[in-house]
Order: structure tokens, then sequence, then C-alpha cells
């Protein structure tokens, strides 16, 4: 009897055919090897999913939407520094859980400056607003 | 799939492409975070992924005039990833480790992050250096599928390869993973 291998990832990813699916659980239900296979793909799979999903900073969208086509605009606030810190704290807080659907965390980055003390925005762009947004089964929330 | 919302500040001669029913704010509103955040999750670097992201989405300005429709998805990751391999190319750097001393910053705050708090984010260190340590193939198919959360298909036809090869590559990543990471 050969064992499930990369049938595994596909399994959990719900990539498999129907005819597939049934071969691999049947074989799960008699083989130890491969239930823990399929245990620990599991879980790494999880631990991908549950890092958290930054927002993209606002002057990547506004230099986009400003540039033509010959020319990128590039701009970073000076605020984007402390942003980025925030950002990196940011990246814990969707990181309690490993299961699927975390609850979602909304965190402002004013909040996250008063916390930790970071320096204000210097230039009073909103744009420093960092959100951590809870990942669903399917991907990146719309 | 994604409710029709005008966003302000864009001009008007950007839009629209009556053949996708989408303009580029719409793809700028809607994929602008799955594009940085695949970005952030290949280089592990804010700054490089924020760049990365803007490149893309002036390519899709650009492109967006002479798109065939087809695919929506793979065209859009197509270019994703062509930009990502081009900018790798040009600064011909390696992927770096992320934000290396930001766990050693917060425990020196002057209001101290609670223990939980730096767990969590040692957790989500760990498991970002060793996406970082995947060979790239593997971490591109494992980012686009775990966190961009595109179909085995989709991401075939993004990268160009079969199915079946998507495939072994998420799953021999995500067994590299659990390695490191047990
Ligand atoms: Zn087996």
């Amino acid at each position: 009897m050969s064992h499930s291998g990369e049938l595994l990832s596909a399994y959990l990813d719900g990539e498999l055919t129907s005819a597939e699916e049934v071969d691999v659980v049947a074989h799960l239900e008699s083989c130890t090897r491969c239930q823990g296979e399929l245990g620990d793909l599991h879980g790494a799979r999880a631990m991908v999913r549950a890092l958290p999903i930054l927002e993209v900073p606002t002057w990547v969208i506004s230099g986009a939407a400003a540039s033509t086509a010959e020319m990128q605009v590039r701009r970073r606030p000076l605020a984007w520094a402390a942003a980025a810190a925030a950002a990196a704290f940011v990246l814990v807080i969707g990181f309690a859980t490993f299961v699927a659907t975390p609850p979602a965390i909304d965190i402002t980055f004013s909040e996250i400056s008063d916390t930790l003390r970071l320096p204000a925005s210097q230039d009073g762009l909103p744009a420093a607003r960092a959100v951590v947004i809870a990942r669903t089964a399917g991907g990146i929330a719309e | 799939m994604c409710p029709r919302r005008s966003m302000v500040g864009f001009p008007e001669w950007m839009s629209p492409m009556p053949e996708l029913g989408l303009t580029w704010e719409d793809v700028a509103r809607t994929h602008g975070r799955k594009i940085y955040n695949f970005a952030y999750r290949l280089t592990g670097n804010p700054d490089d992924a924020a760049d990365l992201a803007q490149d893309v989405l002036i390519r899709v300005k650009r492109g967006l005039a002479s798109y065939q429709p087809g695919s929506f998805d793979g065209w859009l990751w197509r270019i994703t990833r062509n930009a990502f391999l081009d900018d790798v190319r040009r600064k011909k750097r390696r992927p770096t480790v992320p934000l290396p001393d930001e766990v050693d910053r917060l425990a020196r705050a002057s209001v101290p992050a609670p223990d939980h708090v730096l767990a969590q984010i040692r957790l989500g260190s760990d498991v970002q250096n060793a996406l970082l340590k995947l060979p790239h193939d593997f971490r591109e198919a494992v980012v686009m599928c775990d966190i961009v959360g595109l179909s085995y298909a989709e991401i075939a036809g993004a990268v160009g390869v079969p199915v079946g090869t998507i495939r072994s590559r998420i799953h021999r990543g995500r067994g590299q993973l659990r390695e490191m990471l047990s």
C-alpha cells in the first residue's frame, strides 16, 4: 500500500478530484503515518495562514495613481519609518491563534503610538494607520 | 464579488476598463493589499514590499489598456511575480530577515509590551524567517496559496507550470516549514 504523500496537502486544500479524495480518506483510516503527516501539514499551513495581513501603505497606491506610464512616483512620507515600526508591532497581534479564522483586530496607528510612545506622525498624515485584518480560510478578506 | 465603490482622489482618465468591468482604482483597492502582503512575505522587508507593490500597480495601469479578456487573476499574478523576479535581478539581493531588532526594541519600550505580545512577535518572526529559508519556488507557491488565497490552477497559470508541479511545491514547502518550526 503506497502512502498518500503530496496528495495530503491537496486534500487539505480541497484540491483533489473526488476519486482521489475517496482514496485518500480510505487510506487515512488505516495509516497512522499519513495521519501524522496530515497533522504536521495542517499545522504548517495554519502557521502561515495565521500571519497577520498588513494594510498597504497609502502612499503606495497614491503614488501609483499619480504616476504616468513613463515615470514612477515614489514618495515615502516621513511617518513611514514610524509606520513600519508600528506595522512590525502589529505583526504580532493577529498571531494570537493558529485556527483558521481568528477574530478581527483593528488597531489604529495612534493607539500603537500611544502604547509604545512612538513619535507621532510628523506631517499629520493618517496614512500611518496600521490595521490587522482577520484572515479567512479562503485568503485575504476583501 | 467585490462591491463597486468609487474611490476619491483618482482622476477620471484612469477609468473605466469596460471589457473588465473594472477600473484601475478597483484593482488597486481590491488587490493592492494582496500584492503588498505577497511581496512582504516573499521579501520579509516592508520597504521592498511597498516599492514592489507600487511597481506592480503601475504595470497594471499600463497593461490594462492592452489586457485581453481571460483569467484576470492569472494575468495579475503573472505581472506580480515577474515584477518580483525583475526586482530581485535588479537589486541582486537576497531576501532579508524581517525587522531583526524589533523584539529587543519593544522590550526596551518605555511602556513594555506584554509578554504574550512579545511571544507572538517571536512566533510570527519565526514563521517569516522559515518562509525566507524555503527555496524560492516553494515559498512563492506557499505564499500564493496560503497568504493570497489562490487556487492551485490559478497559481499554475501565474507561474506557468503544470498544476501538479504547484501541488508538489506546496506540499514540499509545507513539509520543510514544519521541519524548521518544530
Ligand atoms: Zn500512509
